[in-house]
């Protein structure tokens, strides 16, 4: 009896080096996690090297507080009109260009009571249109629909994000640049620049190098 | 005194026999149950080509396992461009690349257990080797291209080139061909300078690209060949290897609107996905081939241990043994029959040395044996294979060129040529080009395979 003890304590003893290889048992998260709120300027733990939230959050943070500290701004007898230029993207990770202006926009708006004012170019096809609907008398109006009274813009603003990468046995390495700047509409002059950088380096588990 | 134990039954010796090979059955029993439990059955949904599913493939993708979706996203997203349905095909993309970047940002669980003794490589998320991942960036390029997003564009052909960084020589990193020209092509049409990109794309041809400023509206992209195929190579199926072809198509040659475009191939995926040296991974599968066939060595040395040493007991037991005389059983008088006095322990010991010696061989041959069987379980258990799941419809080579064209549908003659430039009838065919609007370039993808 004792020997069919041993061989059933050995068989059960290679069930359990056996079945360490292949349960869940360690495995983190096994059944998933429930979605978490986060603030959209933190890191999360879903991570990248390229732009996060967090980075676009600082960023137009930071160029809204610097636009408005600038004089042609914040001593403006009148609110300047400011058209937005599409950002352009010049590193390796394509991106939603968009979301920068729109949150700087929104920004601006909302929390500098009118010390600027954004024209709405990408409506213009629309009031064009709704213009001439006035002028054929097919709408009402409240003005002389002949007299333009489309803004001109006194500032353009856009950006570029410029990139830099590196990748070695010790992992990938990327610096983006992130940078504003505020050209007069006349004169072509750029009354305002600034920038923000961030470096990020991740190294990828063993199983995918 | 008899001897105790089976040996000492009607039958014990065939008993003992039985319990040997008790001992050795069920560890194999328990193998096949927590195998059972742990693998995944091939013929699975994941298993299987793009060409042999029948039905629409997008609506099952949750069937799929989360590890092997991408690798689905792939492929359905090429087939969903060559069937031009670009948004299709850009959903698909950018889940799979927003996965494999996810992937290669940090610990993966997944990647974890693939480097484990008793996991398949295969149990890591599929995101692609370097070639793949490449290419997959290349084709959503493509897709951001044709929206008129070229810095977007742009910034897939470098993350795609990025993918490709890794390559053990030098020279082979991040060294492909079209994927420069385009980083430069769209440099030069944002307005910026995209001569360095240009230039390192010639450098690595020995053909004379053309002038971005030569370049048309319409741009084509021709691909043909079969993708590389992954093979598992090595005794335990260890080394990843890769086959490719035969392939037929050298050139291709496309007739448009009174143009002749001669489409030579820029790239070859074969090439791209044999010149990335070796992977860590490589090793580390290196390692589990190692412990596999030294577990499986120790395995056949324990085992015919034990049977030499369990054929030697027996051999002993079946030898005739001298007759001995019977114990003289007389209690003495202090003891009256209840323990055995000084005499009556010598007189025993005497016939008892040979059974104990029997029972502590037999107990050697026993451990032997369970710790053969343990040896073998995990040289079996230890899965060495490198990950096969392949991109299958991808082409081999990637070609490029451009002509002006003003807006409209246009009926092409795509005709694809062998090594001695004879038309391959079969590939060849008529195709039917959509131009966009003058004001953006307008991205055709043609090809040997329909999906």
């Amino acid at each position: 009896m004792k020997h069919i003890r041993a061989a059933t304590f050995a068989a059960f003893s290679a069930v359990l080096l056996l079945t360490s290889g292949c349960t869940t048992a360690g495995v983190r998260n096994a059944s998933g996690r429930t979605v978490t709120d986060l603030r959209p300027d933190e890191a999360g733990r879903v991570r990248g090297t390229g732009p996060e939230s967090q980075d676009i959050v600082v960023v137009t943070d930071f160029m809204a507080r610097s636009i408005l500290a600038i004089p042609e701004i914040a001593r403006a007898q009148t609110p300047p009109n400011i058209v937005l230029e599409p950002v352009l993207n010049n590193t390796r990770f394509p991106i939603n260009r968009d979301v920068f202006l729109t949150r700087l926009r929104a920004l601006l708006n909302s929390r500098t009571e009118n010390r600027v004012r954004f024209i709405d170019r990408a409506m213009m096809a629309t009031l064009e249109r709704e213009r001439d609907l006035r002028i054929a008398g097919a709408v009402t109006t409240t003005s002389d629909p002949t007299v333009v009274e489309f803004r001109g813009a006194d500032y353009f603003l856009t950006g570029e994000l410029q990139g830099h990468s590196v990748r070695a046995d010790a992992g990938t390495a990327d610096y983006v640049l992130y940078s504003f700047h505020l050209t007069n509409a006349r004169t072509g002059e750029i009354v305002w620049e600034d920038m923000r950088e961030f470096k990020k380096e991740g190294l990828e588990d063993a199983a995918y190098r | 005194m008899k001897p105790s134990g089976p040996d000492s039954w009607p039958g014990g010796r065939a008993l003992r026999r039985s319990c040997l090979a008790r001992a050795a059955r069920l560890p194999a029993f328990t193998l096949l149950v927590a195998v059972a439990g742990c693998v995944t059955p091939d013929g699975g949904v994941e298993r299987r080509t793009l060409a042999g599913l029948e039905g629409p493939i997008e609506s099952r993708l949750g069937e799929i396992p989360e590890r092997d979706r991408g690798l689905w996203e792939y492929r359905l997203a090429l087939a969903a461009l060559r069937e031009n349905r670009p948004g299709d095909a850009a959903v698909l993309l950018d889940t799979a690349l927003r996965r494999a970047e996810g992937v290669l940002s940090g610990p993966d669980a997944n990647a974890r257990r693939a480097r484990s003794l008793f996991s398949a490589e295969r149990t890591k998320t599929y995101i692609g080797e370097p070639y793949e991942r490449a290419m997959a960036y290349f084709y959503r390029g493509l897709l951001y291209w044709q929206a008129g997003e070229l810095d977007n564009a742009r910034a897939s052909f470098r993350a795609a080139q990025f993918a490709d960084a890794d390559a053990d020589d030098a020279e082979h990193r991040g060294d492909y061909v079209l994927l420069d020209y385009l980083d430069g092509l769209a440099s030069e049409r944002l307005g910026g300078d995209g001569s360095d990109a240009i230039a390192r794309a010639a450098a690595r041809t020995q053909r004379e690209l053309p002038a971005p400023a030569d370049l048309g509206n319409a741009l084509f992209v021709v691909e043909f060949g079969a993708a590389p195929r992954k093979v598992a190579a090595g005794d335990y199926g260890e080394k990843l290897t890769f086959r490719s072809g035969p392939t037929r198509a050298k050139h291709a040659v496309l007739t448009i609107g009174g143009h002749t475009l001669r489409l030579e191939p820029w790239d070859d995926l074969h090439f791209q996905a044999t010149t990335r040296g070796d992977r860590v991974m490589d090793y580390i599968l290196g390692n589990k081939a190692v412990f596999k066939e030294g577990a499986d060595a120790f395995g056949d040395v324990a085992l015919i241990g034990a049977q030499i040493a369990a054929e030697n007991i027996y051999k002993r037991r079946e030898e005739p043994r001298p007759p001995q005389p019977p114990a003289r059983r007389e209690p003495s008088r202090r003891n009256a029959g209840n323990t055995p006095g000084p005499q009556e322990k010598a007189a025993e010991a005497a016939p008892k040395a040979e059974p104990e010696r029997d029972r502590d061989a037999e107990r050697a041959a026993l451990a032997l044996g369970v710790i053969g069987v343990i040896s073998k379980i995990a040289s079996v258990a230890t899965i060495a294979e490198a990950d096969t799941r392949t991109w299958d419809n991808l082409p081999q080579y990637l070609s490029f060129g451009s002509i002006a064209l003003p807006p409209g549908e246009y009926e092409a003659e795509l005709e694809f040529l062998d090594s001695s430039e004879r038309r391959i009838g079969d590939l060849s065919r008529r195709v039917l080009v959509q131009i966009g609007p003058a004001d953006r370039d307008s991205v055709i993808l043609l090809g040997e395979q329909a999906r």
